[in-house]
């Protein structure tokens, strides 16, 4: 079931990749990016990570690509103005070169397959595992010490919520400085010089 | 089936895409929005780390969880200011192509 899904959504998340990056109209590019990134919402739900999941959904499918929607329809191009496109050859020797960065990396993947682990840890539910532990927030979390099996609450909001706020507190308020250093940017590159 | 090796698998081809879209396309949205691909495969893949080694503790397997999040965040930065700037490239020579940007050409 678990297999399905995921095959089903990687399915759906290539080839609205391969959309994006292959039509003319840029609009067409934004909404297959709204779907690729919705079902990797999906997949990132399998792989227990529920408030990432939703982060990317209000992030990126909520702001990002409403961002580059807004943008490309307040330009309104010409189809002059979008430019000619490369020529079939160019796209070709592009394709092959693409190509070979994911035949390489997927060989040595599955050359290392020993290494990597054959199936995900399990999530450590009230049947199998007893012991308790209280995470630094207070609360109480079904933990298994001798497998290798994740906590029960794992990728959940409060448990990225204190990871987040107790070491990397710094990397944190340093993102919202970023992310008000590119909002003025933005506004100061686009304003008009009257 | 579903395992770290399909997903990395997976988060591979994504980027292979997204570089594919960066080299092969003029038009700047869309080398704008490959990198947005590009972005979304390596969360996948630090999202496939994570799972696997989330066990050992529990501070430790939910670092790839910030560190999507800051891509994430850092993502979004990068888009608004790619835009604005290709807006504002906009207005001096109305064209979203990639080619002709040459004003510093000799």
């Amino acid at each position: 079931m678990t297999d399905a899904f995921f095959i089903i959504l990687s399915i759906v998340s290539v080839v609205s990749a391969i959309l994006v990056v292959s039509p003319r109209n840029p609009i067409y590019g934004a909404l297959s990016l709204l779907v690729m990134m919705l079902s990797l919402a999906g997949i990132f739900l399998q792989l227990t990570a529920p408030f990432l999941a939703v982060m990317q959904l209000v992030v990126y499918a909520g702001a990002v690509i409403v961002l580059f929607i807004f943008v490309i329809m307040m330009m309104n191009l010409e189809p002059a103005e979008m430019g000619e496109e490369k020529g079939f050859w160019y796209k070709m020797i592009c394709f092959f070169l693409a190509g070979f960065l994911a035949v390489f990396m997927t060989v040595g993947i599955a050359k290392s397959r020993k290494a990597l682990p054959d199936r995900f840890p399990e999530k450590a539910t009230a049947e199998k595992v007893e012991t308790k532990e209280r995470t630094r927030l207070g609360r109480v979390d079904l933990v298994d010490t001798e497998t290798g099996s994740v906590p029960e609450t794992f990728g959940s909001t409060p448990r990225v919520g204190e990871i987040l706020f107790n070491p990397y507190v710094v990397p944190f308020e340093l993102v919202s400085v970023l992310i008000v250093i590119a909002v003025v940017g933005a506004v100061v590159l686009t304003k008009r010089k009257v | 089936m579903f395992n770290l090796s399909s997903c990395l698998i997976l988060s591979t081809v994504l980027f292979a895409v997204g570089v594919w879209g960066v080299i092969a396309r003029r038009n700047l949205f869309f080398v704008l929005m490959s990198v947005e691909v590009m972005l979304n495969a390596v969360n996948l893949a630090f999202l496939g780390f994570a799972r696997c080694w989330g066990g050992v503790g529990s501070l430790e397997g939910h670092r790839g969880h910030v560190f999507v999040l800051m891509i994430m965040a850092v993502a979004a930065a990068e888009a608004a200011v790619g835009l604005a700037i290709l807006l504002a490239l906009f207005r001096t020579k109305p064209s979203v192509d990639a080619d002709e940007m040459n004003l510093m050409k000799s």
